[in-house]
Formats: C-alpha cells, sequence, structure tokens
C-alpha cells in the first residue's frame, strides 16, 4: 500500500513557524544534504498533500520556482484540505472538504507511489489522530524559537514512534526518521 | 576550565513534561542507565533549580530509587549537589548545598574553582535564566521516540530566538536520539 509521509522542518523546541509566522531559519538551515533528502522524496511520490494555509504560500512559490525542482513538483498532482474553500486556481489541485479518513484510506489503496504530507500543523495533527502516517521525516534544526506554532499541537494522545534512520547535515539540522509504533 | 552540562530528555515535538507534569513516557532502557552512571562518574557536583531539586530529593533517597536503579541512586545521593533558590528553607538531601544569591555570579564562581565538570539536569527555569550567559557549555538533549502533542516545551518563555551549534549526534538502541549542542549565537 502507499505511504503517507509527513516532512516537516522544526526547531529543537518542537515549533515549525515562530511567534510571528517567521520561517527563515527553515532558509537558514536547509542546505545541500537535507534539501536532497527532500528532492529523493519529491522522486518517490506522486501525490501532494497540503493544508489550506500553508497551500497559500506553497502553490504560488512553487509557480514561479524555476529551478528544475520547481518544474518537478508542478507536474505533482495536489490535494489541499479546506473547509472553505471550492476551487484553486492552480493547475491538478483538488480540495477535499471533509471524510478525510475515507478519502486519504481510498487513496491509500490505489495503485501509486508514496503520498507527501508537508503540513501545516493543524493537518499533520489530523492525520496523526487518524492513524494515517507511516513515516515521519522530521528536520530537527539547531534552533531554539520560544514560541510559535506548535508540531502537533492538538493530538488525542500521546504517539509512540520507532526510530527508523537519521542523518546529519552540515548546517546542523538533524534528519529523524519514525513510523508510528505498532502496539 | 570544567564545563556546565545540561541534559535533558524531551519528546519529538520538543516538551520536556506532559501537561500534568507527566515524565512517564521517558524511554530508559539499560543502556541508557550505563550512560547515565558514565555521565554521573564524569562529574563531581549537580546543580538544581528548586522544583526539580524537591522531585529528586523525594525519589532518590528512597528504598525504590535503590532497588529499581542503585548505582544510580548510589551516584545521585553521593554527588555534591547546589540547589539555587530563593524560598526554600532548607535543602536535606544528602550532600547538598542551598544558595541563594545570584546564581550567574555563583556559577561563574563554581567554573573557576579546580574539579570535574558540573551537570544540570531539568531546572529549566535556571537554565533559562542563564542562556543569555554563555555560562552552560553543552545542552545534550536526548529526544524520546513520542509525540506527546501538549505539555511544557523546553525553554519555554524564551524571549529572543537562539541559535545552537550541533557539536555531537547519537543514536541509541532504544530510539532515543542525543542531539549535544553548544551556543552559536544569541538574536536579539
Amino acid at each position: 500500500m502507499r505511504k503517507v509521509i509527513v516532512s516537516m522542518y522544526t526547531s529543537i523546541d518542537g515549533f515549525i513557524i515562530g511567534p510571528n509566522g517567521e520561517m527563515d531559519w527553515v532558509f537558514k538551515y536547509a542546505d545541500a544534504g537535507s534539501e536532497k533528502h527532500s528532492e529523493d522524496i519529491v522522486d518517490s511520490i506522486d501525490l501532494i498533500l497540503l493544508g489550506r494555509v500553508l497551500s497559500d504560500e506553497f502553490l504560488p512559490y512553487w509557480a514561479n520556482d524555476k529551478s528544475e525542482f520547481g518544474a518537478k513538483i508542478r507536474g505533482i498532482p495536489k490535494i489541499v484540505f479546506s473547509r472553505t474553500l471550492d476551487k484553486v486556481e492552480y493547475k491538478d489541485v483538488k480540495i477535499i472538504k471533509e471524510n478525510i479518513r475515507e478519502e486519504i484510506s481510498k487513496i491509500k489503496s490505489q495503485p501509486g507511489k508514496d503520498i507527501v504530507l508537508y503540513g501545516g500543523a493543524g493537518i499533520v495533527t489530523a492525520f496523526t489522530n487518524l492513524g494515517l502516517v507511516d513515516e515521519f521525516h522530521l528536520f530537527v534544526t539547531p534552533v531554539i524559537l520560544g514560541g510559535g506554532k506548535h508540531l502537533f499541537a492538538g493530538l488525542n494522545s500521546n504517539c509512540n514512534l520507532s526510530l527508523m534512520a537519521t542523518n546529519k547535515y552540515d548546517s546542523g539540522t538533524v534528519l529523524l526518521i519514525y513510523k508510528p509504533k505498532i502496539i | 576550565m570544567r564545563k556546565i552540562i545540561f541534559q535533558m530528555m524531551i519528546s519529538v515535538d520538543g516538551f520536556f513534561e506532559g501537561p500534568n507534569k507527566e515524565l512517564d513516557w521517558h524511554n530508559v532502557d539499560k543502556e541508557f542507565n550505563d550512560i547515565s552512571i558514565a555521565f554521573l562518574d564524569s562529574v563531581d557536583t549537580l546543580i538544581f533549580g528548586r522544583i526539580t531539586y524537591e522531585l529528586m530529593a523525594s525519589y532518590w533517597p528512597t528504598s525504590e530509587a535503590n532497588s529499581d536503579d542503585p548505582l544510580v541512586t548510589e551516584r545521585m545521593n553521593n554527588l555534591q549537589k547546589i540547589v539555587f533558590s530563593k524560598t526554600l528553607k532548607k535543602a536535606d538531601w544528602n550532600n547538598s548545598k542551598l544558595l541563594n544569591g545570584n546564581a550567574i555570579e555563583e556559577i561563574k564562581k563554581l567554573k573557576q574553582l579546580p574539579g570535574k565538570d558540573m551537570a544540570i539536569f531539568g531546572s529549566s527555569n535556571l537554565v533559562l535564566g542563564l542562556l543569555d550567559y554563555n555560562i552552560i557549555d553543552e545542552y545534550r538533549l536526548i529526544v524520546s521516540p513520542v509525540i506527546l502533542g501538549k505539555g511544557t516545551s523546553l525553554f519555554n518563555g524564551l524571549k529572543d530566538r537562539v541559535y545552537l551549534k550541533l557539536i555531537e549526534s547519537k543514536v541509541y538502541n532504544s530510539g532515543n536520539v542525543l542531539l549535544n549542542y553548544r551556543i552559536e549565537k544569541k538574536n536579539s
């Protein structure tokens, strides 16, 4: 079955954006090594999932990204989760409004490559609560933000993980790859 | 000069305790215990804030601690302990010293004295107050393989972002990952 992979950058204190919405630290710490891992993920998937707020940032950014990576990512179908949106002006973007569990389970059982979920926090927590995530690829950056939006805020209960692999990059960022622990 | 080493276990999402101060998620096995013993043997002083001191002082002298973990217990009870508090009246745990002055100045003085390294466990409020002053040489964060979703985050109450430098990382069989940092610079 196709896997759902969550791929996100986080501060060491567990924030995915700073207290005033800052994401500059992600760009500071994303280096050739961690970007290579992100590119490998993109090569292994054929569907991108995004929360609505994040899609407002990422879709226009990717539309104008002149790099090879940009071209590649424009060619991959996407799903945005939103209760309020009816359509998105970018091509190959579907909207899922409700029944996330059913919709995603159906997609996972169809043939295809893996699926990546880039966030944000709300949809990642919802997926984790629903048991829909197969792998977490967390890039832990060497910065303490002290506040902001917390990764997994609103999780129903503790989620035990198994560590599958790690990697370390020149910037001091550490990649931690986990899967949910089956008890 | 002797080093000050801060060590704390955190969840994958950066909490050091659950919403009701739970620590039951701590992922501890024999390998972790062996490492703790080696670490305790490399230091001669343990430094605490009041809350962590009181928690530890209520546990390590008990017979329960001794039967669970005699080697760690013996070391925790015998090592020199320093607790910083303006409200605590006395510190009764074996080999404890209560200091109510300025922690920054006191720790600077301790670092000048001859001796082995010194460790700070937990004590998040104390550590938050020391972050600015380049007093702590190593921040050893042990990431336990669990997502808590809520709790108190590491360095809760920090005003300005702090950039760190990764000194070393280690992966353990339990799934714990040690990330050892020093402060690179303060953004203010």
